[in-house]
């Protein structure tokens, strides 16, 4: 007895100093205004960018009386898509957050409701939005899914001074990744940096890639015309093309050119880049804030779009990437026109500026960069984001990443062929392309044996 | 006080009340709706394939087990199970037996270093996972530092699997420390004073005498230790994501990565029908050879 | 005092400070956790590191607690262990008195039947029972987040060693005393098991603290979620800074530590009894 009311008594004594500290009531705890119907989105964003959400959603309900939205987190970005596919229709969220390469999967679900369908009542004019965005949260018949909010871009930092020493052009060199094995040959052999080249480890790369190119990665046009049931990946211009990029992985890393595939990114690759010792990282715009705050501000840097895989690259356009706000389908739709007015709202000049400004992503509409928020941003900070966007601005010739209702299986399967090759320099290129073959097709057929 | 011998009498006499059974009704009402039923629903579920909801869709029959055990990739994570299984239990038991032997007598103070061993048992995976993260980085990671090696601890296929294990047995030690400190508390004293006086050193007392006796808690640690490996699963999650290159992709990382990731139940019910043969396999093997090896006083 | 006398002083204090010593370097990562959690963030990724700073702050802390709600965190935990230990001693100790005490037909199939189910890896019925409670409307509530775990073939197994290490006499004498079935059970049994009790419950503690995945499918509302979640979603976010990260580590396995290094005793006796013959 004395010793179970000795242990009480610290246990209580050791979490009193805590609630000193003061607890910041997160917006769970606020109740909904009377009046007001709730709007509630189920998220992934963590951190920093969660915080400019919860910033903008105070501001947006202080704006206006008749919705409450509420920021719901829920793990991880598998995480939240294992949830709202288990989740019952009347337990849903209002809206979700949800990435582009995803919006096949999210089409084919149960749980979405298209975006189209409140469009088409209200007549939104949503024009100067970056066509490849419009496209890439479309479906195969051009119904918009989703709307796109952190707007991210695939593409190579580079190191303007070692490149300007090397007398090589980014912007006109680097158009395939056979070009990155080339030039991050150079750089290391003469010298003129430490590293040649770093990678953001992740499968969406090669979608990109294979966009960017010009191929596409399954049949039935891509996934866009009908039911995909094939992958592309070992056959015809699609196979060349992959054994282009992976052939360009494996020479890298078998000459000791990057530094090792699966590096961590923020903790590592970021502060070499930004110390000067690293001339190319392919990454995605949000990597961006990272690297100026850790001692890049007093760098050079260049954004080159993300090359293709071979020599027959066709560069044209952009392959979207990103997270996006998409509508749930429970069946509330009260909720679900709030969910739809946020939405919009988010998208205006703007508050997309603030977005972009706080996070480091690109804004998602040509509107929104030409406010003055963000013009003094990238002029200050990032000067180059300006030719990122023109090349947005120029996506007439859309690039398409593959519309699929499977996920994750697709990306898995595109980082295990790379990380197959990035490890063992004599690992057939062939057999990486066969597992990735097989992986694909097997998810599809089960998929479509299913539903 | 009549009426209660009267009731004595009668269920002392009808052995098969219905009172063992009523005591039972909870638990097997428990186990029936959350353990039972989901476990049949997924044998049920490994001979059919799912939709998109997770729902029974068509019946395939023994196609899922045929396209499942086919993989060369899910052979490999088998051996991948395995090998993580393995280097757990050696070293989990081989610390935990030195940690026991250190403390096999009772001293003064000996409490203090007897809860140090054994703490990290109470440790989540998840705080234990941010913390090794943290240790476990290439550049200025501490145990990097310490050992004056370079090695991109998670990130690098070749060690990654040595990575996670780490972490693990470290999580584990405890629980085999203490059951097997007990073991060897147990061994009476006079027992090792007559092997003192036949004139056995230390070693030969501990292999003589102490393994012996405490065989019992020897072998229920070294199945503890096992099941525990195969079940291990947060610390993979939070450290390597089953990476890199599938490196540390175990059965139950699999499982979890078909069900929840890609949305494949009856895929992830085939592979943990076979997890669980195989745990239950080793149960067997292990309550066999306690059978044949073990010596109970 | 003799040489010899000095000597095996001299030697036990060092075997002591060596076996002190061991002990601290095996739970390093966990003084480490501690310790860094105070540094400023530029001082934590620095080598050589640093282990006693001279500027120490809260920042990290003041971070967690203000970005993470902790203390409701906590408090919907140890709710949630609450109700959960109460209910698995209380038809951990019904089943295990059944099995220890009586006779009766199904005996050992069904004590097979819970100890298989020790052997069913939960990951597979985890999405089945979600689907089920869902289903019954308790998401967001104490009640989904405990009721798959209101029992355990662990509780049942540990209880039932405890019950079989009375000796059957007490039961005989009992019942000549005019003791019932269950007044045995709640008068004499139980009282006797505290011991086993006590040391199930900080297991169960333990186990339940540090669940995860269950609560972050079951809770959709901040407000009902458990610590483990907070804990990970430092974790899986950016991991920009280990300053915060370490110091919601630190917070998050301080009451599990605190109750060991009290329970210890209990702990050893309950995961030991019954498998220690005497």
């Amino acid at each position: 007895m004395k010793k179970i009311a000795l242990l009480l008594m610290v246990l209580s004594v050791a979490v009193m100093p805590f609630a000193a500290f003061g607890q910041a009531a997160p917006a769970a705890k606020v109740a909904v205004p009377a009046g007001r119907t709730e709007v509630i989105w189920w998220s992934n964003f963590s951190g920093s960018m969660q915080k400019s959400l919860l910033t903008m959603i105070e501001k947006y309900n202080a704006e206006q009386k008749k919705y409450f939205v509420r920021f719901e987190f829920q793990g991880g970005a598998s995480d939240l898509m294992a949830k709202l596919q288990a989740t019952g229709q009347s337990a849903l969220p209002d809206m979700f957050s949800g990435a582009v390469e995803h919006t096949g999967f999210f089409a084919a679900s149960s749980f979405c409701k298209p975006l189209q369908d409140f469009i088409d009542k209200d007549k939104w004019d949503y024009s100067t939005t970056y066509p490849h965005l419009i496209t890439a949260y479309s479906d195969g018949e051009g119904r918009q899914m989703g709307y796109p909010v952190g707007n991210s871009f695939a593409g190579i930092y580079v190191n303007m001074d070692m490149f300007k020493k090397a007398g090589i052009d980014p912007y006109k060199e680097l158009k395939s990744l056979q070009d990155v094995y080339r030039v991050a040959k150079i750089m290391v052999e003469k010298k003129y940096a430490k590293y040649g080249v770093a990678f953001h480890n992740n499968g969406y790369y090669v979608n990109a890639a294979l966009a960017v190119e010009g191929v596409d990665s399954v049949n039935a046009g891509n996934g866009y015309k009908g039911r995909a049931d094939a992958s592309l990946y070992d056959k015809g211009a699609t196979y060349k093309a992959m054994y282009s990029m992976l052939d360009a992985y494996q020479k890298i890393y078998a000459g000791g050119y990057g530094i090792p595939y699966g590096t961590d990114c923020n903790g590592e690759v970021v502060p070499k880049f930004a110390k000067g010792e690293l001339a190319m990282f392919v990454g995605v715009i949000s990597f961006h804030n990272r690297i100026l705050t850790s001692g890049g501000d007093k760098l050079d840097i260049g954004m080159v779009p993300m090359p293709g895989c071979s020599e027959n690259s066709r560069s044209t356009g952009l392959p979207a990437g990103g997270t996006g706000s998409f509508i749930a389908n429970n069946g509330k739709p009260a909720s679900q026109a709030g969910a739809y007015d946020f939405i919009k709202w988010m998208a205006e000049p703007e508050q997309a500026a603030y977005w972009a400004v706080s996070t480091g992503y690109l804004p998602v509409s040509s509107n929104a960069a030409a406010t003055e928020t963000y013009q003094t941003f990238m002029n200050r900070v990032f000067p180059r984001a300006k030719y990122c966007l023109d090349a947005q601005m120029k996506g007439d010739k859309i690039t398409k990443t593959p519309y699929l209702p499977i996920a994750n299986e697709l990306l898995k399967a595109n980082l295990l062929s790379i990380e197959r090759v990035a490890n063992d320099p004599k690992y057939s290129i062939d057999k990486a392309i066969k597992e990735a073959t097989a992986s694909v097709n097997e998810a599809l057929e089960l998929y479509n044996l299913a539903n | 006080m009549k009426e209660r011998s009267k009731k004595m009498k009668r269920s002392s006499l009808n052995r098969v009340t219905p009172t063992p059974y009523l005591l039972l009704v909870p638990t097997l009402l428990l186990f029936a709706i959350f353990t039972y039923y989901p476990f049949f629903k997924t044998i049920f579920l490994s001979f059919s394939v799912t939709d998109k909801t997770g729902a029974f869709s068509k019946w395939v029959g023994l196609r899922n087990w045929v396209r499942v055990l086919g993989k060369e990739s899910f052979w490999t994570t088998v051996g991948t199970t395995l090998k993580f299984a393995g280097l757990n239990l050696v070293f989990t038991f081989a610390i935990a037996m030195f940690f026991a032997l250190l403390c096999m007598n009772k001293k003064r103070g000996s409490k203090i270093y007897e809860v140090l061993y054994a703490m990290p048992l109470a440790i989540a995976s998840s705080p234990a996972a941010a913390i090794w993260l943290f240790l476990f980085r290439k550049e200025s990671g501490l145990l990097n530092y310490f050992l004056g090696t370079a090695f991109a601890w998670t990130e690098d296929a070749s060690v990654a699997l040595i990575a996670t294990s780490i972490v693990t047995i470290w999580m584990h030690i405890g629980a085999s420390f203490i059951f097997l400190l007990v073991g060897f508390r147990n061994v009476s004293e006079e027992l090792v004073e007559s092997a003192i006086i036949d004139g056995a050193g230390p070693i030969r007392r501990i292999f003589s005498v102490l393994i012996p006796i405490a065989s019992p808690q020897i072998f229920f640690v070294l199945f503890l230790n096992i099941t525990n490996s195969f079940k291990a699963f947060a610390q993979i999650k939070l450290l390597t994501g089953g990476g890199p290159s599938n490196s540390t992709k175990t059965l139950i990382f699999s499982v979890y990565e078909n069900a929840i990731i890609n949305g494949r139940f009856e895929t992830a019910c085939v592979q943990a029908l076979v997890l669980f043969a195989i745990i239950f396999l080793a149960t067997r093997v292990q309550f066999f050879l306690e059978k044949r090896t073990v010596f109970y006083q | 005092m003799t040489i010899q006398k000095q000597k095996k002083i001299f030697l036990s204090a060092l075997s002591f400070t060596l076996k002190v010593a061991l002990g601290l370097l095996f739970i390093s990562p966990l003084i480490i956790c501690v310790l860094f959690s105070f540094q400023p963030e530029e001082l934590i990724g620095k080598t050589p590191p640093t282990f006693f700073t001279n500027r120490p702050t809260l920042d990290h802390y003041r971070w967690v607690f203000q970005n993470i709600s902790v203390l409701s965190y906590m408090k919907n935990s140890l709710v949630v262990c609450f109700i959960t230990i109460t209910c698995q001693v209380f038809f951990a100790s019904l089943a295990a008195y059944a099995f220890a005490f009586f006779e009766f037909p199904g005996k050992s199939l069904l004590f097979t039947l819970i100890l298989a189910s020790m052997m069913i890896p939960g990951d597979i019925v985890i999405i089945t029972n979600y689907a089920q409670i869902q289903k019954w409307g308790m998401t967001d509530k104490y009640i989904g987040l405990v009721l798959p775990h209101l029992i355990s073939g662990t509780a049942i197994f540990l209880m039932r060693q405890c019950y079989m290490t009375l000796p059957k006499d007490i039961k005989s004498a009992a019942t000549i005393d005019g003791c019932g079935d269950i007044g045995f059970l709640f008068r004499i049994a139980m009282p006797l098991s505290i011991p086993s009790v006590a040391s199930l419950s900080i297991y169960l503690f333990i186990l339940i603290y540090n669940q995860y995945f269950w609560p972050l499918l079951v809770t959709n509302k901040d407000t009902m979620r458990t610590i483990q979640i907070g804990m990970a979603m430092l974790v899986s976010s950016e991991r920009l800074e280990y300053g915060p990260l370490l110091a919601g580590a630190a917070t998050c396995i301080l009451p599990v530590v605190i109750i060991f290094i009290f329970g210890q005793d209990y702990i050893v006796k309950g995961m030991t009894a019954g498998s220690v013959k005497g």
